[in-house]
């Protein structure tokens, strides 16, 4: 029984970080409308960067945001600049394709350049403390993820309604022919939107790194856990996604607890479900 | 009342025609002028090209979008390495039961997945490929995880290495043939104005009474039925069937759509150009490891930005050729 | 003095060409109606101004600079808001916020929210609804909020009275001169005939995409416009 417990606090704790992957996939597609296909090899890239940050200056695996999140924040704008912009506003194959094709590049290039081998980061001994109550251990590292989760969940939301480039933002959102009347830059407003989205994914690629190992090849798990927490969750909420990851996470873990090699195919069957019973997501966006 | 009819251009038609034939001929008798390793890379082409027809009728013309077809591919694979190979059902009724199920198996799926739209539906098709593997992988009657090998026994049974190949290549060759005649016929068809309708508008061609949902369905069941076809055609060659190999996104869709856009998305020739256009980066790429896939996704992204109409596309405009004449003009 | 003014302009919507060699002239201080019927060329000719159509450079002048072609976001920077046809809330933001989106152009000067509530007492009780809750003349009072939150010298005003109550309508003419006094000219766009005559200091009608009649609002005579109106 605790054992079962334990399992499903496993899964809500790692829901939040789920959350997270999603928060920047939904992001880019509330304000550009483009599903971001390589959302998952940049997640990816960005844990590779925390990896060799780490390795090569010797510093504590944390401190590698310092180098990450602003590296992710550039390549994110100028992806987004250079790139994607052409594609915003046609129809819904040419953001598609070129997604992809960066996805396929990006995957190939870690691959030449890391290999095929496992890596992980190792964030020391909090990976292993855990604290006890009664029967039941949760990992002090999995409360630090969750907790860091939901702030920048929390921080998301704060700078989508408190501030002015979240004002702009969901203004581009709504429509961006009037906002550039009013005199937004849409070029630049949608590079940064990428920008934030990149730095949410630096963050979860810096956390997901230590929780599990990973390989070139991981992008495209990594995007869809991200696509159907969004899913799950409904477009346009960023509570919603919230409870997208944590379903996601619970139903993993339940899944895992049955029979190991079941963890993934719960999470898929969990989605299948859900996108039955409620197609526009447990929690209906605006 | 004036009279108006609705005319192909059909410049060249005859000499088309004829090329076609002799082309035909010349790809019929392959396997008594090519040595066996020419006959598997033709094989393979044809796959490819089969493949590379199929979605583009799905993306370039109904609008369908899948990142899926993967899942077919696996289909068609494992159900021939069942049926011929652990249940002895003869060889052609196996393949063509391995299209059946992977067919079969796309209704279901359409129904659930096309409740997602554009984008949606493309990541949704992958998810569902993704449960295609671990379930695959999940049974130990199909070789679990390290997947499975083509009994010797019954491949014997085919021919030696060199008969079966020819007969490989000529189940193949059929396959990729009745993958065009099926596409050409589709889109010569009032369907085919149908399914462009749709892909510009489906509000606008929903209220014009045109099925959206049942076209979609019926575009990704023949889509996905040829999908099994050719897994099933392409991994007997291989003789081993694995989870990974079966359902691999890299090799059975990002290349396909690579080919398609690198050829011309939304015109049937774009898909036989792309395909010559990919085997040729490939075998001029080989020694480059995953450079190449690396080179073929920027002149993927290249073509998408600077011309959308694939490489097909510029020659149609200098050239106003189509070998598979589709457009209509209206003449009084 | 001209502020703001077309010289022998052709525009085109999708691949259609909607304007003909078209030229207006808007001077400081003056509210210019443009009138026509569906399909003339009117909103064409302010998506010409503010920036949404591509249009040759030497075609638009402002303050005597070159700014045809310039990108919206330029034009309204230079001093040229819009309000546009449907008004065209930003939905899922707050009347305030819509009208706080007024001033990304970055143009000092008199015009806050306050002011905006000075002008329109009743969008201060509606300060923190959504845009999409509001009537159509509350939108509107927004949408006229939120260009003048941009300090603009010239307002391109598009389809100002379509889908409003009359009384509303009536509320909005009357604000009009009072902006003229704060120095914003204006371009507005409108079908009735009658009330742009009233409204405007000059006049200019378009029918398929050309000038047909042109004049000061108060000399001509109303006959004269609606026969040029329908292209009699």
């Amino acid at each position: 029984m605790s054992e079962l417990v334990n399992t499903i606090i496993q899964g809500i704790l790692i829901g939040g970080l789920y959350a997270l992957f999603a928060a920047g996939l939904s992001l880019v597609f509330g304000v550009m409308r483009v599903v971001n296909l390589a959302h998952g090899d940049l997640i990816v890239t960005g844990s590779f960067l925390a990896f060799t940050a780490t390795s090569i200056l010797g510093i504590h695996a944390a401190l590698s945001v310092v180098f990450v999140l602003p590296f992710m924040a550039l390549l994110g704008y100028s992806i987004q600049r250079a790139i994607l912009n052409r594609t915003v506003g046609t129809n819904v194959l040419p953001p598609l394709l070129v997604t992809f094709g960066i996805a396929i590049i990006l995957q190939n290039g870690l691959l030449q350049i890391f290999t095929a081998d496992d890596r992980k980061l190792d964030f020391g001994n909090i990976e292993i403390a855990s604290m006890q109550i009664g029967n039941i251990s949760i990992g002090w590292y999995s409360i630090l993820v969750f907790v860091c989760a939901i702030a920048i969940i929390a921080g998301l939301q704060f700078i989508s309604y408190k501030t002015r480039i979240g004002r702009v933002l969901r203004a581009t959102a709504d429509d961006p022919e009037v906002a550039q009347v009013m005199g937004v830059n849409t070029r630049h407003t949608f590079s940064v939107a990428m920008a934030i989205a990149m730095v949410v994914c630096g963050i979860s690629a810096v956390l997901f790194a230590a929780w599990t190992s990973f390989t070139p090849l991981s992008g495209p798990s990594r995007l869809l856990i991200a696509f159907e927490v969004v899913v799950i969750g409904g477009l346009g909420s960023i509570w919603g996604t919230l409870i997208g990851g944590l379903t996601l996470g619970v139903a993993q873990a339940f899944g895992g607890y049955l029979n190991p090699a079941w963890q993934m195919l719960a999470g898929h069957i969990a989605f299948i479900i859900i996108l039955v019973l409620r197609p526009a997501g447990i929690f209906k966006g605006q | 009342m004036p009279n108006y009819k609705i005319e192909r251009n059909e410049k060249y038609h005859t000499g088309v025609l004829i090329g076609f034939g002799v082309l035909l001929v010349f790809l019929v008798l392959l396997p008594f002028w090519g040595d066996k390793s020419t006959m598997r890379l033709a094989t393979e082409m044809a796959g490819y090209l089969a493949l590379a027809v199929m979605w583009n009728l799905l993306a370039g013309y109904a609008g369908v979008m899948s990142i899926g077809q993967q899942a077919f591919v696996g289909v068609g694979g494992y159900a021939v390495f069942t049926l011929a190979g652990l249940w002895g059902v003869p060889l052609i009724p196996s393949i063509l039961l391995a299209g059946l199920v992977a067919g079969l198996l796309a209704i279901p799926v359409g129904l659930i997945l096309f409740r997602l739209n554009g984008a949606y539906f493309a990541i949704g098709s992958w998810v569902m490929a993704e449960i295609f593997l671990l379930l695959t992988a999940q049974s130990d009657y199909l070789g679990a995880g390290s997947g499975m090998s083509f009994p010797t026994a019954v491949a014997k049974s085919f021919g030696n290495s060199t008969e079966r190949a020819a007969l490989f290549w000529w189940i193949a060759l059929a396959i990729v043939i009745a993958a065009l005649l099926i596409a050409y016929l589709w889109l010569r068809s009032s369907r085919g104005l149908a399914l462009t309708a749709m892909r510009d508008d489906e509000v606008a061609a929903s209220g014009l009474g045109v099925n959206v949902m049942r076209n979609k369905l019926q575009v990704f069941l023949v889509a996905s039925a040829v999908a099994g076809l050719v897994g099933a055609i392409l991994f007997l060659g291989k003789l081993r069937i694995s989870p990974t190999s079966a359902y691999d996104v890299n090799e059975w869709t990002a290349n396909i759509i690579f080919i398609v856009v690198i050829g011309g998305l939304g015109r049937l020739e774009g898909a036989v150009v792309g395909t010559i256009i990919f085997f040729l980066l490939r075998g001029f790429l080989a020694d480059f490891g995953s450079y190449y896939l690396i080179i073929l996704g920027l002149i993927a992204i290249l073509t998408m930005l600077k011309m959308p109409q694939g490489v097909w596309g510029l020659i149609y405009d200098k050239t106003q050729i189509e070998l598979f004449p589709l457009k209509r003009k209206i003449v009084n | 003095m001209t502020l703001l003014q077309t010289h022998n302009l052709d525009a085109y919507y999708l691949d259609f060409q909607a304007l003909y060699g078209v030229s207006i002239s808007l001077d400081a201080g003056q509210i210019v109606a443009i009138i026509g019927p569906n399909g003339a060329g009117k909103t064409t000719l302010l998506r010409s101004l503010a920036g949404w159509v591509p249009v040759e450079r030497e075609c638009v002048t402002f303050d005597d600079e070159s700014i045809g072609g310039f990108a919206a976001e330029k034009v309204v920077a230079l001093g040229i808001a819009s309000v546009p046809e449907g008004r065209r809330l930003f939905h899922s933001l707050s009347v305030e916020e819509n009208l706080l989106m007024g001033q990304e152009s970055n143009r000092s000067g008199d015009w806050s929210t306050d002011t905006v509530f000075d002008l329109f007492p009743v969008l201060q009780g509606l300060r923190k609804r959504r845009g999409s809750d509001l009537s159509g003349g509350e939108q509107q009072m927004v949408a006229i909020g939120r260009a003048l939150m941009a300090n603009p010298k010239v307002l391109l005003f598009d389809e100002l009275s379509l889908g409003l109550a009359p009384t509303i309508v009536g509320d909005i003419c009357r604000t009009l001169p009072v902006l003229r006094d704060k120095g914003v000219s204006m371009i507005v766009v409108e079908q009735d005939v009658r009330r742009a005559l009233d409204l405007s200091d000059y006049v200019y009608c378009i029918l398929e995409g050309k000038i047909n009649l042109e004049g000061e609002s108060n000399e001509l005579a109303f006959d004269d416009v609606a026969n040029a109106f329908f292209g009699v």
